[in-house]
């Protein structure tokens, strides 16, 4: 008797709870980008929502934009994301925001403490991307309507992803990283930029959408260099990479050599795995670093007369593609040590690794110790396969 | 085994002893009236106790010189056994001695009767009308002679039941086709053919007050735990009811646990699964008049073995168990989680599938928990209807209902599509589970999680799952853990739990059930 009473009580606990938490899914304002800017001391939130209807497979209504931007002010990021619900329609919902843009005014500022909700607030994740808005305020890169992935930020995040995998001059840096770089002392921030070509305006409108050759687009632009949380500088697409081989960051890249005698005329290397060690080779007298980058290629493409089935033009072939990759090396190098004269590139995570004591003494004033250290470069490019046959048909040709 | 109560059980050993004692006693006097010398009295009052009902049947003829009568109910006896009983005794010659010594003494009767027996007829003499009658009722005909005080039983059933047919509710692709049928007496037959063995033990009781159904408990001798046999004829004899129409009437009766949604006998209508029962070490209770037969202890994991895990090669044997245990698990949880996840947890969900999912929910009018109920009820509805209707209509109305109802319900915009995807696949998952009595407490479970997962999302569905496992620990059949071989863990009896080994390497019987003889099979090969 006592159990049949108990368990109806029981039951009603489940009751008592009130369904705590409990937000059905049309309800959120689903946000897929966020931008940050600042104007006159306040922040302006851009928040990008998704319009699930106009998205969805099945029962897709072509009429409508995919997406919808929401823009509030506030002093802090919190207060400028609660007044967005003045306007949304639905309650924001963070965790499956895919790309944080900041402005670059708010990068030249200083970003950090713009940070501080998005790494404490258990509803942002923290493997969304960060990019850096060149040339424009962020929310004008949310507001553009994009083809073919018809959420902008999916756009965004998948064009990062692959352009970072496959051609390297890009970085695809996700929030956590992000915080750790800004928190390390032995290196300093940085961030790809991202491009708005064309007229802002002209891109928020459906039209962007329905040719085949939009006039506005996206286009990530060389990588941001931060000192602390400051924006200093950018990197070219030179630059870039040589910094992406530092850190290690090329899965896979091309490099266009010039065909051995003919110089006008190129073939391309395609790297299929670098691999990048940086090393400290002697504190005495004075500390000397090193870069090694060891990679396997393909030959992709010639574009000239050169008899490949010869070891010797292969040879010749990876000195130039080692020759070349060096130099962007070195440009990345020379950017960090005379340009900026800061440590960007992580040789002080090096350096405490492997001289904790001597590390300690200098920690505070790397990047002036930085500048002056001797760094070598040495890059082995292994040339494996030439693709589906050796010599090109240009050979065959005749003159 | 049953350290949990074993003072409580020797003491229920004690107060039977002394109860069957009373009980003999009191016995003999019930029998009340004997049979008179008077044939003409005797009949009188059989009719009497019968209440003159019209199916009963008196033959008069003349055995050896006297007035004889033949009783039987008519439709129950095999008239060619009676035919063949008195083609017997007319052809022998010594009948003809015997014709005076009826009016002698009565010791002499014995003898007459013995006389009388056939070599394939079974003949019991009786005494009282009560047996008279018991017999009569049973299907047997009784023999009465004027001026003799014993009546003679001859075994005559007959009743013309289904034939063995192939089962009904447990398929097989291979393996025997024959089931169980009404017939008690075939049953037995069934399982004692598949086992030839001097110590397959068959003990009849009768259950019932009114029906007296025929009950056989059947073990073999020397695999089977005495204590457990012991156990079970104990909790039969205690049960006093009017009558058993089912098997389900007895297992109500003798099942360790009555709140609980989980099964703790298990009943098949296929004799090789029986026969594979009683080699493990369990004990199985026939009754007579349905072709579904007990078999206790049951554990958790013998209602996710189907009979055909062990007539097809190990490897395939122990995938489908593998997918019969995750279905299990989306039967169980299917809904709740969905439920959860798509009002608690939503960051759980790939971005593109939870823009679709929202998409989809654009314009349903109800909670998803309401949502999902709706379309369980429905289902519930529609597969009841479809069991209780004629087999032709049933299946249309099942599966033509809940696609039919389903997909007008998404483009009216009641349901998302997404919900009835979740509930069919349920639905389906459940049919998987080989023991029909398991699926249907996993359909009670479920609802359960549903409302956990919506007033707590997926920790509501943990606490449940804690729950459910601390549930499943505390309940035992007829003594035996009902988690075992997981809880308590025999690493042993694992290899026929989630996976099976090849036959050759079951060398073992499972521990905890018979406890003692446990080696099936040499090690040597």
């Amino acid at each position: 008797m006592k159990r049949i009473v108990l368990l109806p009580l029981c039951a009603l606990v489940l009751f008592l709870a009130g369904c705590w938490n409990n937000r059905e899914l049309e309800t959120l304002g689903i946000a897929v980008a966020m931008g940050i800017d600042k104007i006159d001391h306040e922040y302006v939130v851009t928040v990008q929502l998704v319009n699930p209807s106009a998205v969805s497979a099945r029962q897709s209504d072509t009429s409508r934009a995919p997406i919808v931007t929401y823009q509030e002010k506030g002093k802090t990021i919190f207060e400028a994301i609660r007044r967005v619900t003045k306007v949304a329609p639905r309650k924001t919902y963070y965790p499956h925001l895919k790309i944080l843009v900041i402005g670059e005014e708010l990068a030249k500022d200083g970003f950090a403490e713009a940070l501080d909700l998005l790494s404490r607030d258990p509803e942002f994740r923290n493997d969304f991307y960060v990019v850096v808005a060149k040339d424009h305020p962020a929310d004008d890169v949310l507001n553009v309507l994009v083809p073919v992935e018809k959420i902008a930020a999916q756009n965004m995040f998948t064009k990062l992803q692959t352009s970072a995998d496959v051609f390297a001059p890009t970085l695809a840096l996700t929030f956590g990283e992000l915080i750790k770089d800004l928190t390390s002392h032995g290196k300093h921030a940085v961030i790809t930029g991202i491009q708005l070509t064309g007229d802002a305006k002209e891109g928020e409108k459906m039209e962007n959408l329905q040719t085949s050759n939009p006039k506005v687009r996206l286009k990530y632009t060389g990588i941001a260099v931060f000192k602390d949380d400051k924006l200093k500088g950018w990197l070219n697409e030179k630059e870039s990479k040589g910094y992406n081989y530092i850190v290690d960051n090329v899965k896979s890249t091309i490099v266009a050599v010039p065909c051995i005698d003919d110089k006008k005329r190129f073939l391309s290397v395609e790297l299929i795995d670098a691999d990048t060690k940086l090393k400290l080779n002697t504190m005495k007298p004075k500390p000397e670093m090193s870069v090694t980058v060891k990679a396997d290629a393909n030959i992709a493409e010639v574009g000239c007369a050169i008899d490949l089935t010869k070891q010797a033009t292969v040879d010749q072939i990876e000195e130039l593609a080692e020759k070349d990759i060096n130099a962007k090396i070195r440009s990345a190098i020379k950017a960090a040590q005379d340009e900026f004269k800061f440590d960007f590139l992580g040789f002080g995570e090096v350096m405490h690794r492997a001289e904790p004591g001597y590390w300690k003494k200098v920690e505070k004033k790397w990047d002036k110790e930085f500048v002056d250290i001797t760094i070598k470069s040495k890059v082995t490019v292994d040339i494996e396969k030439l693709g589906k046959r050796s010599n090109s048909f240009i050979n065959e040709m005749g003159d | 085994m049953f350290r949990k109560r074993p003072n409580k059980k020797l003491n229920n050993d004690q107060a039977q002893l002394t109860q069957e004692n009373s009980t003999a006693q009191a016995e003999l006097a019930q029998q009340g009236e004997a049979f008179t010398p008077e044939l003409l009295e005797n009949l009188r009052r059989i009719k009497e106790i019968l209440g003159g009902s019209s199916d009963l049947v008196m033959t008069d003829f003349i055995l050896g010189g006297h007035e004889a009568a033949l009783l039987y109910m008519d439709g129950m006896v095999d008239k060619v056994a009676i035919n063949h009983f008195f083609e017997h005794i007319n052809r022998t010659p010594e009948m003809m001695k015997y014709s005076n010594f009826l009016s002698q003494e009565e010791e002499g009767t014995a003898d007459f009767f013995k006389l009388l027996s056939t070599p394939v007829n079974r003949l019991d003499e009786i005494r009282f009308f009560r047996e008279a009658i018991r017999a009569i009722l049973a299907g047997n005909a009784v023999l009465l002679v004027n001026s003799v005080t014993h009546g003679l039983v001859i075994d005559s059933k007959g009743h013309k039941g289904r034939a063995v047919t192939e089962s009904s509710t447990e398929n097989v692709v291979r393996g025997p086709k024959e089931a169980f049928n009404e017939n008690g007496l075939i049953n037995t037959t069934l399982i004692r053919r598949k086992i030839k063995d001097p110590r397959l033990r068959v003990e009849r009781k009768v259950i019932g007050n009114v029906t007296q159904t025929s009950v056989a408990v059947i073990h073999i001798h020397g695999i089977a735990n005495d204590k457990l046999v012991k156990e079970v004829h104990a909790r039969l004899d205690k049960i006093d009811i009017d009558g058993i129409l089912e098997s389900n009437y007895i297992e109500e009766f003798i099942q360790d646990e009555v709140y609980t949604p989980f099964p703790t006998v298990f009943n098949t209508e296929r004799p090789d699964v029986v026969a594979a029962a009683l080699l493990e070490g369990r004990i199985a209770i026939v009754i007579d008049g349905t072709p579904f037969v007990l078999l206790v202890p049951a554990l958790f994991t013998h209602f996710f073995q189907a009979a055909e895990d062990y007539y097809q090669r190990w490897d395939i044997a122990t995938l489908l168990r593998l997918l019969r245990i995750s279905a299990f698990f989306i039967s169980m949880l299917g809904p709740a989680v969905y439920i959860a996840v798509i009002n608690f947890h939503q960051e759980m969900l790939p971005t593109p599938l939870l823009i679709s999912l929202a998409a989809q929910r654009e314009g349903v009018p109800f909670p998803a928990i309401v949502e999902a109920l709706i379309m369980e009820v429905t289902l519930e509805i529609l597969r009841e209807a479809g069991l209780r209707l004629p087999k032709a209509i049933g299946q249309t109305v099942s599966i033509v209902g809940a696609l039919v109802i389903g997909q007008a319900a998404v483009e009216a915009g009641i349901i998302s599509a997404a919900m009835v995807i979740v509930v069919a696949i349920t639905a389906i998952s459940n049919f998987i589970l080989p023991a029909y009595n398991m699926g249907i407490s996993i359909r009670i479970i479920r609802f359960v999680f549903m409302f956990l997962a919506g007033t707590f999302g997926l920790y509501g569905i943990a606490a449940g799952l804690f729950a459910l496992a601390l549930h499943l620990c505390s309940i035992r059949s007829f003594g035996i853990p009902y988690m075992d071989p997981l809880a308590p863990f025999v690493p042993d009896d694992m290899k026929d739990t989630f996976w099976r080994k090849p036959i050759f390497r079951l060398i073992t019987r499972p521990r905890l059930i018979s406890q003692k003889n446990n080696q099936r099979q040499s090690k040597s090969k």
